[in-house]
């Protein structure tokens, strides 16, 4: 369930705690919620993973590499 | 509504000159501007340097001279790319408006075909949103077919004005969807080309893993044409160092090529993210190549769910560190939604940015397994329609991340790929508001793309009537 749209108030209440040292952390861990970014970087390892540099388009005959 | 190749056979027949058309032009895009609510695609305005290039195309057809298609066309260029004497500054208030030295490498080349710059397109602030709403350029440009709709972003004038009508194409930047999102819902052409083919000097927005330039168009023609005038490596430009020629027999022959074995892949998970009227009219856009001889077979990329997750970790951290300084002098100054932005992206932890590229990779190799399988892979380019403009939104920004997610639902997987991808005007969903289809092709492949674009195109498919244009006489 995703939240309405921020109201001005709202928002700036938001902008000013995701500022804060203290409370950015919660306002990270509200907009991955909303987002889907936790279930994503929740993701199970898989064999071979690792996190490229190379942002090169990989073509189907390299896809084994 | 006139295409590039209506206007540049007008020229080359003498009907019209470049420097009438162009008068036609500026007056057109100021009366949309003041219209209420305004469609202000152009922040500032190039007149006197746009009359000179236009005096000098005119005179060049004149004494039958001409540089090619692009000469004398009017153009818009998006604010956060350089055009030498305007100012650049990215839909942002605090950025100097001081005149940029020089032009773009992309700006640069199209004038050197004789390109007229007409002004600046206004833009989401620093390229940070798919809406294209901004309290700060004071009227959000909108929605042509429905003025009560946002535009599209982060290329929120750029695809205004192609869609109004005023120009027939224009320059726009694209990091998680900028060109396909606005052209989508603004119902005109979008062209992302693969990460590299088109130089990103002069968009210091650009300077990341995920930003293209590429075209917003009223045919495919002008997409073509775009391509082969700006692609290609520039010495400047590190991305673009190692992409390989655009390929022009490939090229010459997509206008005219037999569909007759292409592939394309769909992903039936995927296309059930989407608004279901959406969906239904992507799919008989997809029936319309299959009756040219394309055919359609099921794929799988369950990563593909995740695209939009991925790059806005991606994206965000990229941004915040590329706007550290602007962020730190000026949040005050921001639109609510992109001081957001910012701040969110300062403190994703690196393991968590460093986990998402762990997830692009795996992103990266499902597509290129399916691109094994196919040579097209089709999506609808949005979820949702275009979104109402609620008036508390153009006074301070807004925050909405339901809508975001269904803007970059489809578009994020083009850019975390660098994969080319377009999206093509495929029809009106309820009483008028478009719908666009989005292609993908392997690295490099855009004449794939461009044939399947021509074989839609000349099926019928094409940018629907706005309820404001200009130029309705043209």
């Amino acid at each position: 369930m995703q939240s309405p749209p921020l109201d001005d108030r709202t928002l700036r209440a938001l902008v000013r705690a995701a500022e804060s040292p203290l409370t950015a952390r919660g306002v990270l861990r509200l907009l991955f919620a909303e987002a889907g970014i936790a279930r994503a970087l929740a993701l199970p390892a898989e064999p071979g993973d690792h996190a490229s540099l190379d942002q090169r388009p990989i073509g189907p005959t390299e896809s084994a590499l | 509504m006139i295409t590039l190749e209506d206007l540049h056979g007008r020229f080359v027949r003498r009907e019209l000159t470049p420097r009438e058309h162009l008068d036609r032009v500026l007056d057109g895009l100021r009366e949309a501007a003041n219209r209420t609510p305004a469609h202000a695609a152009v922040r500032d305005f190039n007149d006197d340097q746009a009359r000179r290039a236009a005096d000098a195309a005119t005179a060049r057809f004149a004494s039958g001279q001409s540089l090619g298609d692009f000469d004398g066309i009017p153009i818009v260029v998006k604010d956060e790319v350089d055009v030498a004497g305007l100012p650049t500054r990215a839909g942002t208030v605090y950025l100097p408006a001081v005149p940029a030295v020089r032009d773009a490498t992309a700006v640069a080349r199209l004038r050197d075909a004789g390109a007229v710059v007409v002004g600046k397109s206004v833009q989401h602030e620093l390229g940070l949103g798919a809406t294209g709403i901004s309290p700060h350029e004071a009227r959000t440009p909108r929605n042509p077919h429905d003025p009560r709709c946002a535009p599209g972003g982060s290329s929120s004038g750029s695809a205004v004005a192609v869609a109004l009508g005023a120009v027939p194409v224009a320059v726009a930047s694209d990091g998680g969807g900028s060109v396909r999102i606005p052209a989508s819902l603004c119902g005109v052409w979008g062209l992302k080309p693969t990460f590299g083919r088109i130089p990103n000097t002069g968009d210091d927005n650009l300077d990341g893993s995920v930003g293209h330039l590429g075209p917003i168009a009223r045919s495919v023609e002008a997409m073509e044409k775009f391509l082969r005038i700006t692609g290609g490596h520039d010495g400047r430009c590190p991305v673009s160092k190692g992409s390989p020629p655009l390929d022009l027999v490939a090229l010459d022959h997509a206008r005219t090529r037999d569909l007759t074995g292409v592939r394309i892949g769909v992903d039936p998970n995927e296309w059930a993210d989407a608004d279901p009227t959406i969906a239904f009219t992507c799919r008989e856009a997809l029936r319309t190549l299959e009756k040219q001889g394309a055919t359609l077979r099921d794929v799988s990329l369950p990563m593909g769910r995740h695209a939009g997750a991925i790059g806005l970790v991606t994206m965000t951290v990229e941004a915040a560190r590329g706007h550290a300084r602007e962020y730190r002098m000026h949040r005050e100054k921001m639109a609510l939604d992109v001081r957001l932005a910012l701040a969110i992206g300062s403190h994703i932890s690196a393991a968590d940015h460093q986990q998402a590229q762990v997830l692009r990779r795996r992103l990266r190799l499902q597509m290129a397994a399916v691109l094994g399988e196919v040579d097209l892979y089709a999506t609808p380019t949005v979820a949702s329609a275009a979104p109402r403009v609620r008036a508390r939104a153009e006074r301070a920004g807004e925050a909405d991340q339901a809508v975001t997610n269904d803007l970059v639902r489809f578009t994020f997987l083009g850019n975390l790929t660098g994969l080319p991808a377009l999206t093509a005007p495929v029809g009106v969903q309820g009483a008028r508001l478009p719908v666009g289809l989005q292609l993908m092709a392997r690295p490099w492949d855009e004449a794939t793309l461009l044939a399947a674009a021509y074989g839609l195109e000349r099926a019928g498919y094409a940018p629907p009537m706005p309820t404001v244009r200009v130029g309705a006489d043209w």
